[in-house]
């Protein structure tokens, strides 16, 4: 389309990442929040450009200080800290997932393409806990994610199921109708 | 509901904190940020958490403005430094080469003074940085903000960006609020009452819509922009740019001076930690 709505698009999506990180709901007392799901709805719906200059737009509000990260923290502390490795990996999720999802794809590609985003996730996540936070390789795996499996394969099947409709819906405009 | 969910704000004032541009805050915040967070020299530490507390006090923030972020961030730290000690008791000992226990636990959960210190120094690396960032968003104009990266470099494009985003967000949430209640008016139940599977759809149910909202206001704000002739040169003026004075460069400089602080610490400590058992 044009350079301004590549540049508007991405604001307007790390402003999404924001409020819909900030939502979570529970089953039992484990909390379960909507930012890993908000990273990969965008990275379905958006081209690859897009998808990670949204994110980077994220974690650049977060390193600012706002509380826009999951839990309603954020400040450079996010960034280096323990759990860092995760935030940094949602950038590969935006970027490999985008690429591999299309509109006119089966929906078994967008959950596989979902599917391997995430798993890139978890690795920064492993890789950030053991050389951030000092836990030995098999703690970091049992912590950082063993107890995420399931939630995680809850998300992805909702932003597979979610990106049905929008393709459809979103094949009007010109710059979906091209992804 | 809304009120809770609200960020922090800029708060007008006349604090010198006030004064200052918001460039060279943003400077000062990230490098003292990063030095606090790459040292574990305690002293080092505890003169930073010190010194953003007195800042704290000096831009006159009031506690109630800020007290549910602060419990937020709190909470979260807590979590964080509990996290710590249950998948790494035994850190500290190796970190600091001795074994002091003050509780014998079960296995390797006692408690040792190195592990109550290691996380003494992981409780002052919040204490450092959350006042620090605090007082950046709240004592700078959110339009500023977007001047400010300018000035330390970033494209005006990326910069802008970032207004686009701070502008929006508090819009999104008022409209994610506002379908939300359309659908539990429609008879939607999302509260606890409604079983799991009901209460994830009907989230659901409230992001399409969501989405495609996004999407019109995106269109939007292009075609404005665009008949603004936003982007059509390599640079712009800003409104609300301020250009640095004396008190600017002072504060660079005290961020400057505090970060090879902590780097000849590194050299005098022979690492990033200090160590009383050493």
């Amino acid at each position: 389309m044009n350079k301004t709505f590549s540049l508007v698009l991405p604001a307007i999506g790390a402003a999404l990442l924001a409020v819909l990180s900030q939502l979570s709901f529970s089953i039992g007392p484990v909390p379960i929040t909507l930012q890993t799901f908000a990273v990969g709805l965008l990275a379905t719906v958006f081209k690859s450009r897009e998808a990670v200059l949204s994110v980077a737009l994220y974690l650049l509000l977060g390193a600012l200080g706002l509380p826009v990260f999951a839990g309603g923290s954020g400040g450079f502390q996010a960034l280096l800290g323990p759990n860092a490795g995760y935030l940094w990996a949602y950038l590969l999720f935006a970027l490999v997932t985008s690429s591999l999802t299309h509109k006119d794809r089966p929906f078994y590609v967008t959950f596989a393409a979902n599917l391997l985003g995430d798993a890139l996730v978890f690795v920064g996540g492993v890789l950030g806990l053991h050389l951030l936070g000092g836990f030995e390789w098999s703690y970091a795996f049992s912590v950082g994610v063993t107890p995420f499996i399931l939630p995680d394969l809850l998300k992805i099947a909702a932003i597979t199921l979610i990106s049905i409709p929008l393709f459809k819906s979103l094949s009007f405009h010109p710059y979906f109708s091209r992804k | 509901m809304l009120n809770q969910q609200k960020l922090i704000g800029y708060h007008a004032g006349t604090t010198f904190l006030h004064r200052l541009s918001g460039a060279s805050k943003l400077i000062f915040f990230l490098v003292v940020s990063v030095a606090a967070m790459v040292s574990y020299d305690t002293r080092f530490l505890l003169f930073i958490a010190l010194a953003s507390l007195a800042l704290f006090r000096l831009s006159h923030i009031r506690l109630r403005d800020i007290s549910f972020v602060l419990a937020f961030a709190g909470a979260f730290a807590a979590l964080n430094i509990l996290m710590v000690y249950l998948f790494a008791p035994q850190y500290a000992v190796e970190i600091y080469g001795a074994k002091d226990v003050l509780w014998t636990g079960f296995g390797a959960y006692n408690l040792t003074s190195q592990e109550l210190f290691y996380l003494l120094n992981l409780l002052l690396k919040y204490f450092s940085t959350i006042p620090l960032a605090l007082i950046f968003l709240m004592t700078t104009q959110p339009s500023q903000f977007a001047s400010s990266l300018n000035q330390i470099g970033i494209s005006y494009k990326i910069a802008y960006a970032v207004s686009l985003t701070l502008r929006y967000i508090p819009d999104l949430q008022e409209e994610f609020y506002l379908i939300k209640m359309s659908q539990e008016a429609r008879g939607l139940e999302l509260s606890k009452k409604a079983k799991l599977a009901q209460r994830v759809k009907g989230n659901l149910q409230i992001i399409t819509p969501l989405i495609f909202s996004s999407l019109e206001r995106i269109n939007t704000i292009a075609t404005a922009m665009e008949l603004r002739r936003f982007g059509k040169n390599k640079k712009r003026t800003w409104y609300t740019y301020q250009a640095f004075g004396k008190l600017d460069f002072l504060v660079m400089a005290l961020a400057a001076a505090l970060f090879l602080l902590s780097l000849s610490l590194f050299a005098v400590n022979q690492g990033r930690f200090y160590n009383p058992w050493a």
